[in-house]
């Protein structure tokens, strides 16, 4: 399996670790050819790449057209955005039927070196370990299925989602009810609202637990 | 305080066009040797075109500072569906107001785009020089100089927080 990092830091370059080759994103050689049509990607191999930087518009379609001819050449071709800056674009710009995932940034700590190593106890972090323990025994296919069910897991679920939405919504209204800004008739209708809900009775904590949660 | 992504927000995605996709990868990561490598390669004006619409992307989003506050989610999420509208406006109202006093956008707006205006005057100047036929790689190199200085002098709204990273939950 070829395993790519990108480097967005502004650290020197470093040696390989943990079989992940690590470029500086200011050197994007690597990944040129897999971003020109026309490119296949070599047959019967997985390649993972782990990037800060979105391919816009016509180079994501590359990387749609790499995964497809991975797929078809009987290999696979993973990119993972992982993005600190702009994750709120992440869900309408990532395809995973095409090999694209996305990584909320707050999962990716500065020390990517502990990261990659697989020590990072976040969700990306045991992503990274699982897909390091992957055997180079399995069959590509086989390889291929595991990366992909490890990916899809990082980018969450729906489930989660709903639970992060909630937690929003109950800690708005409260914060509004808090704040004296809301007139009796209204406060009434909003205490209501909260009573009609499972989290209606959540204490503070455990709604900002619920928030932070979906971070980690 | 709680700052939070919200997928789907145009806020953020116009916050992220400017800072990452413009500052970020446009300016900020592009050295002088590089700059100078694309004089020569004659790369500039394809540039100087996608920067045109960069830079109305930001001016636009001069008047988008307003929607970092969370009161936006209420007309958005689900969650709030089964609210009367009445109600819906009041707990908007109460937002905005407690966002308001976490972040004072009119005060932002005006920073950001005196900021913006000399990121812009220096990158006219910039596109101006690599554009002369007498320009010289000096030349290209003290001009790009400005550009990067103008667009961190920008990108520290961005990192420092003063433009929120994300949607601010009061």
């Amino acid at each position: 399996m070829k395993k790519i990092f990108f480097d967005y830091s502004s650290r020197p370059h470093e040696p390989d670790v943990n079989g992940w080759a690590i470029f500086k994103q200011t050197s994007l050689a690597p990944l040129l050819p897999a971003l020109q049509k026309g490119y296949s990607p070599p047959p019967g191999e997985v390649t993972i790449v782990v990037s800060h930087h979105m391919y816009d518009g016509a180079e994501g379609a590359h990387l749609q057209d790499v995964a497809e001819k991975a797929t078809q050449a009987e290999g696979a071709f993973f990119f993972v955005y992982a993005s600190r800056t702009d994750p709120a674009a992440l869900r309408d710009r990532c395809k995973p039927a095409h090999g694209v995932f996305a990584c909320h940034a707050e999962k990716l700590p500065q020390n990517y070196i502990a990261l990659l190593q697989g020590q990072v106890n976040s969700n990306f972090g045991e992503a990274i370990a699982a897909i390091n323990s992957i055997p180079s025994t399995m069959s590509v296919l086989q390889q291929a299925q595991a990366v992909r069910r490890i990916l899809d897991k990082i980018n969450g679920s729906v489930e989660d989602d709903e639970k992060f939405y909630s937690a929003i919504a109950m800690l708005l209204v409260r914060k509004a009810l808090k704040s004296g800004k809301i007139e009796a008739d209204q406060k009434h209708a909003l205490k209501t609202w909260m009573g009609n809900r499972s989290d209606g009775c959540d204490t503070d904590a455990q709604i900002e637990e619920k928030l932070l949660n979906r971070f980690r | 305080m709680l700052i939070v992504h919200i997928p789907q927000s145009p806020v953020l995605e116009q916050r992220a066009k400017i800072s990452h996709s413009w500052l970020d990868h446009e300016i900020a990561m592009v050295d002088a040797d590089l700059a100078v490598a694309r004089w020569t390669s004659r790369k500039w004006p394809d540039i100087g075109t996608r920067w045109q619409s960069l830079h109305r992307i930001a001016e636009d989003f001069a008047d988008m500072l307003d929607q970092f506050s969370a009161s936006g989610l209420v007309d958005r999420r689900m969650e709030f569906r089964t609210l009367a509208p009445a109600t819906a406006t009041a707990l908007k109202q109460a937002l905005d107001l407690l966002h308001s006093s976490h972040m004072d956008a009119a005060a932002v707006r005006k920073e950001y785009l005196g900021r913006l205006a000399r990121l812009w005057t220096a990158s006219r100047a910039f596109f101006a020089r690599v554009g002369d036929q007498d320009c010289t790689e000096p030349v290209v190199r003290s001009s790009w100089q400005d550009v990067r200085v103008a667009g961190a002098a920008m990108k520290l709204l961005f990192s420092d927080g003063t433009i929120p990273a994300g949607i601010v939950l009061p």
